[in-house]
């Protein structure tokens, strides 16, 4: 049984609610363990470290995502769910759809549940839990040798809640009472069964996972058997929560591999790095503990002699007989096999290598031609990309990173507000320091030396938490339509008043529904809705009450759905009119086509950002559009070199000030599914686009606001950013490369190093799509 | 994509004006200074006229800032206890900046009178125990400064005040002995102080003092986020640090370019 995202804690610390789990590690029929999981931690890779027993290939991280990708497949790689099928054991699967995936014709009976979905918490436990009827039954248990469920609700609920959610002690009563089913019809009753529950990984303070903080690689792991009552372990649970995850023996992931099939009297995997788990020996006698750990020690031998290509019998490099030395032994090989198991092919690295070369020096010949006779200018971008491309070569600058983008900001702005004493500057720098204090980010000591204002504002208590909230969304809200619409002064009776009308109705509408969206989102997260609206004030359960019976429904999620679905319907119709409205002027020679153009779209296309971003990050727009506007103030269009910077500097700031890290862990995946009634890849990979790059997309849009002027220069202004953009791209992802190239053997690379990688082939399709594409459809669209 | 678009950038600089305004004024004698002072109206922006500054002497020289990040390290051991550090080092640092000021002040008077060796007379020492007091209430402002270019807000509050305690001896106190606050225009020169409007800034050494300070001061906190998991990178020891490293090498710079001139 494996309950993803299942933290050692969650098994066994004072604050877990597992009491059933304890009592059997109390009684000896369980053993608890801590188990690494090597990063990445994310089920699809781990899913195939828990089986073959080898260490992680990156590229499995990101499949993870893609699921309708077949080329995961374990395909004939040797794991123990091929060596069961090959002994002609009935395995039957329930649960995460991944293993089906991974083993597509292994089992014997499946119902996979789709893995994605993280806003619902129930359902998809139930999924698996209602076949446990039959299965567990007399005549079910006859037919299957090997049952294999994969819970996930703890996992989404962790994604939207964290660990501390609201919803967690619930959920694992549920899995206790699940284990305590599974218990009592098997277990008890037939000596040779052997349950074992595991995590596949953890989750980090915030409940996401992916990297490798110590929250996220020590999940929980138990394995529960009659015959362990032999062993007399001395184990007693629950132990006192602690922060270093240290609940009983700590053991890796892959050790279960050999030791699973040992146990089953099974051939262990041959890719298998892992080793016996020693203190399951007594089970033997003297004699099998000797043949248990030789076919261990043999199975890891093979693997040793091809990776030095060199075949020695194991009896001439140690003594057989000796029980520590075989131990010793298994530990030596575990190690050195870990450290080799990377494999690199340096052809497809060297054309990749040359080919962004050739990129970079293309884009560099054209920043100089560009930039003849304002050679000083060009020279201090460069300067501050090749600074900011340094710091690749260090692991702790890329953790850090969000630390570098404040230090470029408040240089180039204090280099810009210097000399200046307007009252703009002030506020440029009181919103600027405000949006660093928001949800400062980083993936170490996150919380230690920080005020983070959205994790203040969310632990607000039940008086004055939803007021606060709502008023942050809703100025947020109704800055943004106030703004779009000009103030509420009407100036003339021109032609302009039916257009702001249907403009500011369009954008309220959208505004409600966000507000709604999002308030939802907030109360149904903070607090436990499940059981009654008690914890909330009266005016939240009412307002909660009055929707529902709009929609016909009290389900916080179908509500979700429905406002969500209208949105996109609302919002589709306003952004289509916004763009195509100074054509049509233009075709029916109506006045001033162009009027208010980039402002429409930037407030359209914000509203879109705003309802795909979680909650507690929405005021952040607030002060996104105060830095924008005040900026504007500041900085003459004519200064293009200075807004082109600062669109970057920003773009990369706000992203960090979102909570987002360069560790795959803080991909914040809980609005890829708004409005979606089913899985489909390509609207939900757009969706958790937009969610996590919904900064960037904002002052891409922020610059073209900025310099779109009816004068005809705009494509010359836009080809200004673009060729900036593309030499800091080109600039920087070269040393990248290099740097990663450079360090293939670091310690980091596969936690540190390789998810900055696909961090930055993320920004590079954002260059894509949003700061050329995007841009480029708005600049063609801006007709006078 | 239409052609290269060629424009042609206009700067309103001051670094431009500044150099022909140092030609015009050698100003490495002593007693210069003091001529200096007024508006040079030949110049294409007569509002940007140079600051008086101090002649400069290798008295100016503050060696008690390195003198303070060694007793700091050593003798404070700031690397284990930062906060005990910082409550005892205190009156230490404060006499000392002290003493800089009364050196300061009477260098500066003697080289301007131009006449005999003379001590503070007691009005010198009243200016300088009111700049004293007026810089630290100058923590303040350079606190919230501090705040909003990413000091830790509601977390090591105390380490911030102390910085900006030190930064403001470090800034503020030696400005004030060179423009004093009792000077009949110290008003429109101190906006221009603290504006940045300083032409020629390179070869006013006290100006450079302060500035080495806040640059010191910002480039002291690039060590903290590295992982060398060393005690001393911690908030605000690096900072402190520059910050009187460069003060010291602010002076030096500007004492420097004066003498190879």
């Amino acid at each position: 049984m494996v309950i993803d995202a299942l933290r050692a804690d969650f098994l066994f610390s004072n604050e877990s609610q597992m009491t059933f789990v304890h009592e059997l590690i109390n009684d000896g029929y369980a053993l608890g363990y801590t188990a690494y999981s090597n990063p990445p931690t994310v089920t699809l890779p781990r899913l195939k470290g828990i089986t073959t027993g080898s260490t992680p290939n990156f590229i499995d991280a990101v499949l993870n995502i893609a699921e309708e990708d077949t080329s995961s497949t374990l395909g004939d790689q040797d794991s123990w769910v091929k060596q069961m099928h090959a002994s002609g054991w009935k395995i039957n699967m329930f649960g995460d759809d991944t293993w089906l995936k991974l083993f597509p014709s292994y089992f014997a009976k499946t119902d996979g549940t789709a893995s994605f979905y993280v806003s619902d918490f129930t359902i998809v436990d139930n999924n698996v839990t209602r076949h446990l009827d039959y299965e567990l039954s007399k005549e079910g248990q006859r037919n299957w040798d090997c049952l294999i469920l994969h819970y996930l609700g703890l996992d989404h609920i962790g994604h939207k809640g964290g660990p501390a959610s609201a919803s967690m002690p619930a959920k694992q009563r549920e899995m206790d009472s699940i284990i305590r089913r599974i218990f009592e019809s098997t277990v008890k009753k037939d000596e040779n069964t052997l349950f074992v529950v595991m995590g596949d990984h953890g989750m980090n303070e915030v409940g996401n996972h992916g990297g490798s903080s110590i929250g996220e690689v020590s999940a929980g792991l138990l394995l529960v058997s009659s015959k362990f009552k032999k062993l007399q372990s001395e184990q007693k649970a629950p132990i006192p929560r602690n922060p270093d995850f240290d609940y009983f023996g700590h053991i890796e992931q892959i050790d279960l591999v050999p030791t699973l099939s040992t146990l089953l009297g099974l051939k262990i995997p041959i890719n298998n790095l892992g080793t016996f788990m020693h203190d399951l020996l007594p089970l033997y006698t003297e004699k099998d503990r000797q043949n248990v750990l030789i076919k261990n020690a043999l199975q890891l031998k093979v693997l040793i002699d091809k990776s030095r290509s060199k075949v020695t019998s194991l009896d001439s490099e140690i003594d057989v007989s000796s029980l520590s030395s075989l131990l010793h032994f298994l530990h030596d090989s575990k190690g050195t096999l870990s450290k080799t198991s990377s494999d690199y092919n340096y052809r497809d690295i060297f054309y990749g290598l040359a080919g962004y070369t050739f990129t970079a020096l293309i884009s560099l010949a054209l920043f100089f031609t560009y930039h003849r006779g304002r050679l000083s200018e060009a020279g201090v971008d460069l300067l501050f990309f090749i600074l900011y491309a340094v710091n690749f070569f260090g692991s702790s600058m890329i953790e850090e990173e969000h630390h570098l983008w404040w230090f470029f900001t408040t240089v180039f702005v204090a280099s810009v507000t210097v000399k200046s004493q307007s009252i703009y500057c002030t506020t440029l720098l009181v919103c600027l320091r405000l949006l660093k204090a928001w949800n400062n980010s980083g993936q170490k000591n996150n919380i230690k030396s920080n005020m983070k204002i959205a994790t203040y504002v969310a632990s607000l208590s039940p008086d004055i938490g939803p007021v606060v909230v709502a008023f942050l969304i809703a100025s947020t809200l109704a800055t943004y339509c106030f703004y779009v619409t000009e103030g509420v002064i009407v100036k003339g009776k021109g032609d302009g008043t039916t257009l702001r009308f249907l403009t500011f109705v369009s954008t309220s509408l959208l505004c409600s529904i966000t507000f709604s969206t999002k308030f939802l989102s907030y109360l149904s997260e903070t607090y436990d809705l499940k059981s009654g609206f008690k914890e909330i004030p009266d005016w939240c359960s009412k307002y909660i009450l009055w929707i529902g019976q709009r929609l016909g429904t009290t389900d916080i999620n179908t509500v979700n759905q429905q406002l969500f679905s209208l949105f996109y319907k609302v919002w589709l119709v306003t952004i289509a009119f916004h763009l195509l409205k100074p054509l049509a002027f233009k075709i029916w020679k109506l006045p001033d086509p162009a009027h208010n153009y980039t402002r429409t779209i930037l407030i359209t296309f914000s509203q879109l950002l705003i309802s795909q971003t979680n909650f507690n990050n929405v005021p952040i727009f607030l002060l996104l559009l105060a830095i924008l506007l005040s900026f504007q103030k500041l900085v003459p269009v004519s200064n293009l070199n200075a807004i082109s910077l600062f669109t970057i500097l920003m773009q990369n700031l706000s992203f960090f000030q979102f909570g987002f890290t360069n560790s795959l862990s803080s991909v914040d995946l809980t609005n890829s599914f708004n409005g979606l009634s089913s899985y489909n890849m390509i609207l939900s990979g757009l969706l958790t686009f937009v969610c996590n790059w919904a900064a960037p997309i904002f002052w891409s849009l922020a610059y073209l606001h900025l310099t779109l002027k009816p004068d005809g220069r705009n494509w010359e202004r836009l080809y200004h950013r673009l060729l900036v953009t593309l030499t800091f791209y080109s600039v920087s992802g070269l040393v990248l490369i290099v740097s990663c190239y450079n360090l293939r053997f670091h310690l980091f690379i596969w936690t540190v190093f390789s998810p900055k990688i696909l961090y930055f082939l993320s920004w590079t399709a954002c260059g894509l799509l949003v700061d050329f594409g995007l841009s480029c459809i708005v600049t063609a669209l801006y007709i006078k | 994509m239409s052609a290269t678009p060629k424009k042609v950038k206009k700067t309103v600089s001051f670094s431009r004006n500044s150099p022909s305004l140092s030609d015009r004024n050698p100003s490495t004698e002593p007693g210069s200074p003091v001529a200096e002072s007024g508006f040079d109206f030949a110049d294409d922006e007569p509002q940007i006229h140079e600051l008086p500054k101090p002649s400069p002497a290798f008295l100016l020289l503050p060696f008690h800032s390195l003198a303070i990040v060694y007793a700091l390290f050593y003798h404070y051991n700031i690397s284990s206890k930062v906060i005990s550090a910082l409550h005892s080092s205190t009156l230490a640092v404060l006499t000392l900046q002290f003493g800089f000021g009364l050196i300061t002040l009477t260098t500066i008077k003697n080289k301007k009178r131009a006449k005999k060796h003379r001590g503070p007379n007691g009005g010198e020492l009243m200016y300088l125990v009111i700049s004293s007091l007026i810089s630290g209430f100058a923590a303040v402002p350079i606190f919230l400064v501090l705040l909003v270019f990413g000091a830790p807000i509601g977390s090591l509050s105390e380490e911030t005040a102390f910085l900006a305690l030190h930064l403001s001896f470090l800034t503020v106190f030696p400005l004030l002995l060179v423009y004093k606050f009792t000077d009949p225009d110290s008003g429109d020169t101190w906006i221009r102080l603290l504006t940045f409007q300083v032409p020629a800034f390179y070869r006013n050494q006290i100006y450079l003092q302060a500035m080495g300070a806040l640059v010191g001061c910002w480039f002291g906190v690039i060590p903290i986020p590295l992982d060398w998991d060393r005690d001393w990178q911690q908030w605000p020891i690096t900072l402190l640090a520059g910050a009187y490293v460069g003060s010291f090498a602010g002076s030096l710079i500007g004492y420097l370019y004066s003498i190879f001139e």
